[in-house]
Formats: structure tokens, C-alpha cells, sequence
């Protein structure tokens, strides 16, 4: 196993984390915000979708390459 | 167990402790007495957190997924699993937008079933993580302990 693997493989498992952190940043914004109101939970919607998209950017991504590599 | 497979692990327990200990819900700024409003305040704030934690949830799929095409492009997982993790978390984000769409409804003061639509995109976490975990290889392993590791802080969290 060589160098440039093994840092390939702690910035990969590590980036999960570091989106977690992210992600749970969020979370506690979203819990301080106690006696939500209406726009409370249009926004965080909104922002659910904005996750989506971005998801379903990812995926269309790599669908296209694997169907271009013919894999 | 090698220093760099037992690092993803680590972090992941690490940063487990370091919210546990970290977190703190506040209670409600304001606290009405008449039962119809503290309801609708409370469906209002679950609403709130079940789409935070959705919206959290898929940051970090969406990034485990990146990793698993990184991999694959390095040789280092096979095309056919990462097909396979493809369509999971193609299912998970249709799903996630369809509990969107019911939360929202809470947002519009109708009588939706929150905790159903929740449960059906926590199965779709699981199904997406699935492959991972049974996974022969190493590193996709160690990415799906560091990946439930997070989601189940945010399904704690979110209060789902």
C-alpha cells in the first residue's frame, strides 16, 4: 500500500466527517430556533430541496460518466 | 487494526463524544398555554427539525457517494457497487423530496402524517448504507461506519 493511497483513503473517509460536522452545524441552528413559524419551515423546505438537487446533481454526474466509460 | 484503517473510525467516535457532550436543546422562547397552539408550535418545530436533519442527512450521503465514485476511479472499488449505491441513493433523494413535500404541508397548517413520511426516508438511509457495510472491502467499510456514525446523530438529533 503506498503513501499516495493511504492519504487517498483518510481524505475520503475524512471529507464524510468533515460534511458531518457541516451537517450537524445545521441541525443545532435548526434546534435553537425553538417555537418554529411558518416561514421556519418553508425555509428549512426550501433548503431540503436545495440538498436534493444537489444530490440529484451528484448522481446524474456519475451516472453520466459511468455510462460513458461504458461501465 | 492498522493507525489508517482505525482514523475513520476515530474521527467518526470522536466526533460522536464531542457532540454528545457539546449539544444542547434550548427550550421553547415562548410557551403558550392554550393547548391548540403549543401543538401547532410543536408540529411546527418537529416539522423544522425533520427537514434539517433530512437536508443533513443527504450533505453526507451526497459526500459518501463522491467518495465511492473517487474510489471507483482509482481502482479501488468495482463499477457494478457503485451502480449499486447509485440507484439507493438515487431512491433516497426521490424519497426525501416526497417528505418534503408532506412537511411542508405542516407549514400550511394541514393534518399530515409527519411521522410515516419520516420513517420511509430513514429505511432509504438504511437501504443506501446497506451496501457499504456488507461491502468485502476495507475502505468502504470504514466510510460506511464514519457515514451511519453521522446519520445516527442527526436522526438523534433531528428527534426523528
Amino acid at each position: 500500500m503506498n503513501l499516495k493511497l493511504i492519504l487517498a483513503m483518510l481524505s475520503n473517509a475524512s471529507a464524510v466527517v468533515e460534511t458531518g460536522k457541516k451537517a450537524l452545524e445545521l441541525l443545532k441552528t435548526a434546534a435553537a430556533g425553538a417555537g418554529a413559524t411558518q416561514a421556519d419551515v418553508q425555509a428549512a423546505v426550501d433548503r431540503g430541496r436545495a440538498a436534493a438537487d444537489a444530490a440529484d446533481a451528484t448522481n446524474d454526474r456519475i451516472s453520466d460518466r459511468l455510462d460513458r466509460e461504458g461501465k | 487494526m492498522t493507525l489508517t484503517r482505525r482514523t475513520p473510525v476515530m474521527l467518526a467516535a470522536l466526533l460522536t463524544l464531542t457532540l454528545t457532550i457539546g449539544c444542547v436543546t434550548p427550550g421553547p422562547a415562548v410557551v403558550s398555554t392554550d393547548p391548540t397552539a403549543v401543538q401547532v408550535q410543536q408540529d411546527r418545530q418537529r416539522a423544522v427539525q425533520a427537514a434539517t436533519a433530512i437536508t443533513a442527512g443527504l450533505l453526507v450521503t451526497t459526500q459518501a457517494l463522491d467518495t465511492a465514485d473517487s474510489l471507483e476511479q482509482q481502482g479501488i472499488i468495482q463499477a457494478p457497487l457503485l451502480r449499486q449505491l447509485l440507484a439507493a441513493h438515487k431512491v433516497l433523494t426521490t424519497t426525501a423530496r416526497t417528505s418534503l413535500d408532506v412537511i411542508e404541508g405542516v407549514a400550511a397548517g394541514k393534518d399530515v402524517n409527519l411521522s410515516n413520511s419520516i420513517d420511509v426516508v430513514i429505511e432509504k438511509f438504511a437501504d443506501f448504507l446497506a451496501p457499504l457495510e456488507k461491502s468485502n472491502n476495507d475502505r468502504l467499510r470504514d466510510l460506511a461506519v464514519a457515514t451511519r456514525a453521522v446519520l445516527t446523530i442527526i436522526t438523534a438529533r433531528g428527534d426523528l
